[in-house]
């Protein structure tokens, strides 16, 4: 019953959403709004991250169409991002039908961010669109350790060696551990071509190493571009390992004292006895020839 | 008693006993018959073990959740089995019980009989026996499994020891009187004879050598066993996970091995023609101490399931319903009301005692104490430590294949062919004990 409800109430969402959707109705005073803040980087990485927590489970990825909910815009088409900042800020803050009002759960700077981040991808596609060319294989990686600042410096370049100097690369950061390669984190490059990463409590082997990979995590634009390598980053350290211990669980090397006492102990007490018994057969077998003789 | 025969009645009476103890050995009659059935069911054995060796371990019904199945339970019935030769000839002998005499050596057939198989169905439980060797090569001591290599095989030696030593006066015996058996047999006799003469020197040494053996055998068949339990035990499995598994185990071992002697009794006195030897009394006594095992055991029984099943912890509850009302209820039943509890009432009748009935409730003890094992073993398997899921259908239950139920009773049909061959090479009593007994003189003993 309770899910015949939900699912119910969902249809009924999706209905209203759908027949509402070519109505949005912004005043013109609200489309003249201009955005108060700067579009700084800060500004817009938040309102990266406002997306991805709030506007992401219906919209998707702005500019891949892959909005969850059908009737949920694509932020990032070129259809959309005509749309002026004010009427994109009176969108978030008012909502309508399905989409709901965040005038209530977002501060105004934080819509207004979202604002400069959805405004940010037309100026991004603008650039991509810009230099059309197929990146699939063209870009290189190399990495550096930096031991003052405890962060790894890892540059894009083209096969020539130069920067790639087109900003917003995904470089993945990973450290290998027992099971596979854990992600310690993915840094966009800037314009240098460049993506650094500061390391925070991340475990070395004995000898103060790690093994870390780098890569591209953009497969299909880039393709495989991926380096490992073996750095220092820390102190040799000493583990102790519970495998070398006298221990039940060891090897059979280390097997504790007290056992071993006990099973050479009582196995040996018991054979000598049964060698003893032996003996004693053959010591019959002696009697009955000193008969004969 | 010894005085009262006068010399030529004493040596009659011990011709007599050798006639009747060494009669059977050379009357064939229906022996045919019987090693066919056994090979035969060894030849099936043989040829489910080929199936398993190439087409590997995935014939048998035991998969990932279920990994000891019919085997481990037959090995631990015939461990239990074996134990038997322990109980007789040791502790019942150490208390002097004169009643024992002729059925100490049949207690100590099945034990070796058993003992051994029970080894080698621990390789057949291997998906890869022909990596044996590294089971010692790689030996942890630390392991209750290396542990119960090493006792099962000391006790194999020690029950061997003890078969031999009270058999070297029969083998000289033997050595006399069959001169007309084939030359390999004659050969056994000789050797196993040891220069036998009967001096007071040498009944002296082998007293003193039995002596030894039957008070070192307590602690090593009561570590057998315990060791056996603790192979689960030692893991904190629910349904294993208990104090009482070593004399749970023990206890549990004298039931199946005192119906298993009663059976080999009543199969020796009609086969062997040894009513004079193996009286109804004997009959009686051994359903007796039948009784008394089984109300130990059932002791142990009540404690094993009715403490947990009072408390009812989670994580016990499920295993516990299995077998009380659950899908393992009919077996786990039948095994403690037909296999216990309804013998043990039948036996407290004298009626139920005579060697017919007391053979048939044997028999169904002896069925009991087997899928006794296998509700031991199993059932706490269907149940993993975590929860898991979306595994295969087949995991969740166990039922033996054919190559299984081929191998175990093959193994049973290999025991009783050790048993055979050895009742058919030596006297199943001890002649010398036995005319000891009858009251022969001690001189006539001795030539």
């Amino acid at each position: 019953m309770k899910y015949n409800k939900i699912t119910l109430l969902l249809f009924g969402f999706l209905f209203i959403a759908y027949t509402s959707q070519a109505q949005w109705k912004i005043p013109e005073k609200a489309k003249k709004s201009k955005n108060p803040h700067e579009s700084s980087d800060t500004h817009i990485s938040s309102g990266k991250k406002i997306y991805a927590s709030n506007c992401k489970s219906c919209h998707g990825d702005p500019g891949k169409a892959n909005a969850l909910l059908p009737t949920a815009t694509d932020v990032g088409s070129a259809d959309y991002l005509k749309m002026k900042d004010g009427s994109i800020y009176y969108q978030i803050t008012e909502g309508m039908g399905a989409m709901p009002s965040f005038k209530k759960s977002l501060s105004d700077e934080e819509r207004w961010s979202l604002v400069s981040y959805i405004r940010s991808l037309a100026n991004k596609e603008a650039v991509e669109e810009g230099g059309d060319e197929n990146m699939l294989d063209k870009l290189s990686l190399k990495f550096e350790f930096d031991k003052a600042s405890n962060s790894v410096k890892a540059s894009v370049t083209d096969k020539s060696g130069s920067p790639y100097s087109k900003a917003g690369v995904p470089v993945a950061f990973l450290v290998k551990r027992y099971f596979g390669q854990m992600k310690i984190g993915e840094i966009e490059t800037n314009e240098s071509g460049l993506a650094t990463l500061k390391l925070v409590d991340i475990k070395t082997d004995e000898k103060g190493n790690i093994e870390l990979s780098i890569k591209i995590n953009d497969r299909d634009k880039y393709g495989d571009v991926k380096l490992t390598q073996e750095i220092t980053i820390g102190e040799h350290r000493h583990f102790k390992n519970i495998l070398e211990e006298r221990a039940l669980w060891g090897s059979r090397a280390n097997i504790p004292w007290w056992m071993l006492f006990l099973y050479v102990g009582i196995t040996g007490g018991v054979w000598v006895a049964i060698v003893y018994v032996i003996l004693q057969i053959k010591k019959v077998k002696k009697l009955g020839t000193q008969i004969n003789t | 008693m010894a005085d009262s025969l006068s010399k030529e009645e004493s040596k009659s009476l011990l011709t007599k006993i050798e006639n009747d103890l060494i009669g059977p050995i050379k009357n064939h009659k229906g022996f045919l018959v019987w090693i066919l059935v056994l090979v035969s069911l060894l030849v099936w054995a043989g040829v489910a073990y080929g199936v398993q060796l190439s087409e590997g371990l995935s014939v048998t019904a035991m998969r990932d959740h279920i990994s000891w199945g019919l085997y481990i339970s037959s090995f631990i019935f015939f461990v239990a089995t074996a134990l038997i030769g322990m109980l007789i000839s040791s502790v019942l002998g150490l208390l002097k019980i004169k009643w024992i005499t002729p059925i100490a050596r049949i207690a100590e057939m099945i034990a070796i009989a058993f003992a051994m198989w029970a080894g080698l169905i621990i390789v057949f439980d291997m998906g890869r026996p022909e990596r044996l060797l590294n089971v010692f090569i790689h030996a942890r001591p630390q392991s209750p499994i290396f542990w119960d290599v090493t006792v099962v095989t000391t006790y194999v030696v020690i029950s061997i020891l003890l078969y031999l030593l009270p058999l070297i006066p029969d083998a000289a015996m033997l050595r006399v009187r069959m001169t007309d058996s084939p030359k390999w047999k004659q050969k056994i006799y000789k050797i196993l004879s040891f220069n036998w003469k009967g001096t007071p020197e040498q009944f002296h040494v082998i007293h003193k050598s039995i002596r030894i053996l039957a008070i070192l055998i307590i602690p090593v068949a009561l570590a057998i066993h315990t060791v056996t339990s603790w192979l689960f035990a030692m893991t904190p499995r629910i349904g294993w996970d208990t104090t009482i598994f070593g004399p749970y185990f023990v206890t549990g071992a004298f039931v199946s091995g005192v119906a298993a002697v009663i059976l080999a009794m009543f199969v020796f006195q009609k086969q062997y023609n040894l009513k004079e030897y193996i009286t109804d009394f004997h009959f009686d006594k051994m359903s007796k101490l039948l009784v008394l095992v089984i109300l130990v055991y059932l002791y142990f029984n009540i404690n094993e399931y009715l403490v947990p099943g009072y408390k009812m912890k989670s994580g016990d509850d499920i295993h516990l319903r299995e077998l009380f009302v659950g899908h393992d209820a009919l077996m786990f039943w039948a095994i403690q009301l037909g296999g216990m509890i309804i013998p043990m009432i039948i036996l407290l009748f004298k009626k139920g005692r005579k060697p017919m009935p007391a053979m048939i409730i044997s028999i169904f003890v002896i069925i009991g104490a087997f899928f006794k094992r296998y509700i031991i073993v199993v059932p706490t398997m269907k149940h993993p430590h975590l929860p898991i899921q979306n595994v295969p259908e087949s995991f969740h239950t166990y039922w033996p294949t054919w190559v299984e139920w081929g191998i175990t009773l093959g193994s049973i049909a290999g025991a009783l062919l050790v048993v055979t061959i050895l009742a058919k090479l030596f006297p199943v009593m001890p002649v010398w004990e036995v005319a000891e007994e009858k009251g022969v003189n001690q001189e006539d003993l001795t030539k």
